[in-house]
């Protein structure tokens, strides 16, 4: 057998626009063991919770990452309402929900472009940029932010969108599936994007519960697992199911998300078809949020849990999140073992690893 | 040696960012703004880079990372802060394992705030940069030849 | 939502036994966490079976933070012990891959443990690599013209 060499993969890459880095022992190609080794971007944001108080760490908590940026705000805001007992006027639940749905849209299609990058294919990458770009201008019409929303706060959200706008929104959406639909056939239909994919990095369904994997993760292994199914926010009275898929490699990965990007758009009609008209948040004077609570929620990058415990004052005793990526660690270095090395990025793209979350 | 007046090659790193600035950076190369018609290029080599830019406070591991590819990059360089935690450590300013802005480590031309920086202003930032740099190849070649006198 | 939240303490010793009880019924590890209580550390565990999510929470005392790994039970809690080792400072025997406190290294050490506090004051200047020790020296800001 050949001696082993130990190739250090990160953390400044070029496929990665996040430091991450691993320690890949190969035995001529082959990835004989992967060692992950995080902390480049490890801030300590969770005992912020200490210096600002429960209303502005929602700030905070949507800082943890920028692709998710709502979603982490959202999750923090439902802990605290619950904490708190607040019940959120049912608009600003359904905005909430559709402002998720987008930022799961442009979470996705911005990982397809860096994993169409990864693989070698740079038009693609421009392509799936180009209509992210236009979900992204959606989004800044309706929230003012691009990439940090900051439309989420205790007890509801900060601004009401017109009936106009809504409308304009559900045009745009139109455009956005054109747009999205033919890029949606490259990838699927692309010789070259199978022949980096297919086969690549298989994980059976019980390696992926069994080393809990989340998000599309599990999805594509075919365990049909989404944390939305809890019903938070409206998606109790929307009609929508699980996506899964069956192969469990990196093809089946992206098919997920592809088939995702095409779900959240109906979502987001959905909640623009049955958005309710009144108030956009509750107040809470003097109230103080007391007790402890476990929030999931589903990212794009799959579960992500919020543990706090408060005990009435104004800063929460203990903030703590697992995020998804996080999770998916122990599965990516599960793949990782007995891969080829030039599939190594290819791999490590499709959990999709969202570096600042992981490390907080 | 003759020095491209435009056209110069960038080197991106995440020191500790949330991603908020790396994607409005990456957003700055794709289809709507494209900075590749000025000949921009990100490159993933900081020996091939000219610009040095970095998003995100300075932590403890990352500390190490942004020195070390700031002393790879060849004169003349130019370094660039995108986003308010690379000025100042932002709203991580006192979180325990953040240091501060990224003039704590190696020295920043050109600040670029916002949180997130928007595309539009960090394109401006590299633009300012540019003019920088080629001040710094001006500067290099008067003194070669004094030298060289 | 998690519908029926329940929180409820254990014993220390029965860490790993609700652990490989857990397992053995078609549950997922969704996370383990701490949290620095006055006079212990409470480290929590989290369980999920078709969106049911349980949690258990046991007390280590403070003068000793140690906890048996789960690693045999659950080989992905690797990175959740790595994470109270380097945060909390426990000592975590049995742990299959052991960064040895590498796995986040941080300016201060052990930060969780209750011994900082973020106070609003001058942030400290990052150690240049000379400092430090290091061999290489730190690039020598040249500022021309």
């Amino acid at each position: 057998m050949a001696n082993t060499t130990i190739i250090p993969f990160g953390p400044q890459h070029p496929v990665l626009p996040e430091p991450i880095h691993l320690d890949l022992e190969l035995d001529d190609e082959r990835v004989v063991q992967a060692l992950p080794s995080i902390g480049y971007v490890h801030r300590g944001l969770e005992l912020l919770a200490e210096r600002h108080d429960f209303v502005e760490m929602a700030q905070v908590a949507e800082r943890i990452c920028g692709i998710c940026s709502f979603i982490h705000g959202q999750g923090y805001c439902q802990g605290i309402e619950r904490l708190m007992g607040l019940e959120v006027p049912p608009r600003a639940v359904y905005l909430r929900t559709a402002w998720a749905e987008m930022s799961r849209i442009q979470s996705h299609l911005l990982w397809l472009g860096l994993s169409a990058d990864a693989f070698g294919f740079e038009s693609l990458f421009q392509h799936s940029w180009r209509i992210r770009e236009m979900l992204v201008d959606i989004i800044e019409e309706t929230t003012g932010g691009r990439v940090i929303f900051g439309s989420c706060k205790v007890g509801g959200i900060r601004k009401d969108v017109d009936a106009e706008t809504l409308q304009r929104v559900n045009r745009r959406m139109r455009e956005i599936e054109a747009a999205f639909d033919e890029v949606a056939n490259i990838f699927r239909a692309d010789r070259t994007v199978k022949q980096r994919t297919v086969g690549v990095g298989v994980m059976s369904a019980e390696d992926a519960y069994a080393l809990g994997a989340v998000g599309p993760v599990l999805r594509a292994s075919g365990f049909a697992s989404d944390t939305r199914q809890l019903g938070y926010a409206a998606y109790g009275e929307l009609e929508w199911e699980p996506v899964v898929e069956q192969a469990g490699d990196c093809y089946a990965r992206c098919e997920v998300r592809l088939r995702e990007i095409s779900q959240s758009i109906d979502l987001i009609r959905q909640c623009l078809a049955n958005m309710p008209e009144g108030e956009i948040e509750v107040t809470f004077k003097g109230k103080r949020p007391k007790g402890e609570t476990m929030v999931r929620l589903e990212q794009p990058r799959g579960e992500v849990c919020y543990y706090m415990s408060a005990n009435g004052q104004k800063n929460l005793e203990r903030f703590r999140v697992r995020t998804p990526t996080f999770a998916n660690i122990a599965p990516l270095v599960h793949m990782l073992k007995g891969c080829d090395l030039a599939d190594v990025p290819v791999i490590v793209l499709t959990i999709d690893p969202c570096v600042s979350c992981t490390e907080r | 040696m003759s020095f491209l007046k435009k056209s110069p090659w960038i080197l991106h790193y995440a020191a500790t960012s949330c991603n908020g600035c790396d994607i409005e950076l990456l957003a700055c190369l794709t289809p709507l703004y494209d900075v590749e018609r000025f000949g921009i290029v990100n490159t993933g080599n900081p020996k091939h880079a000219d610009i040095f830019l970095v998003t995100g406070s300075v932590n403890e591991e990352s500390r190490k990372v942004v020195e070390n590819l700031y002393a790879q990059m060849p004169d003349p360089k130019a370094v660039v802060a995108i986003g308010a935690c690379a000025l100042s450590g932002g709203i991580f300013r006192d979180a325990y394992n953040v240091y501060g802005g990224i003039d704590q480590v190696i020295p920043v031309d050109v600040y670029v705030p916002g949180c997130a920086a928007r595309p539009e202003s960090i394109i401006d930032g590299i633009v300012q940069a540019l003019a920088i740099l080629e001040e710094r190849a001006r500067d290099r070649k008067r003194q070669r030849k004094v030298v060289a006198s | 939502m998690s519908a029926n939240e329940s929180f409820e303490d254990i014993e220390l010793d029965q860490w790993v036994a609700t652990a490989s009880r857990h397992r053995a019924d078609g549950f997922r590890l969704v996370q383990m966490t701490g949290t620095a209580r006055e006079d212990h550390f409470e480290v929590m565990i989290s369980y999920d079976r078709n969106y049911d999510c349980v949690n258990f929470r046991v007390h280590v005392p403070r003068d000793r933070p140690e906890l048996p790994s789960l690693s045999v039970v659950f080989p992905a809690s690797f990175t959740y012990e790595n994470e109270l080792k380097d945060l909390f400072g426990f000592n975590i025997p049995g742990l299959a891959l052991d960064y040895g406190g590498n796995f986040l290294r941080t300016k201060t050490k052990i930060p969780f443990s209750g011994s900082v506090t973020l106070k609003k004051e001058k942030p400290e200047r990052a150690p240049s690599r000379a400092a430090a020790g290091t061999k290489v020296a730190p690039p020598t800001p040249v500022r021309e013209g």
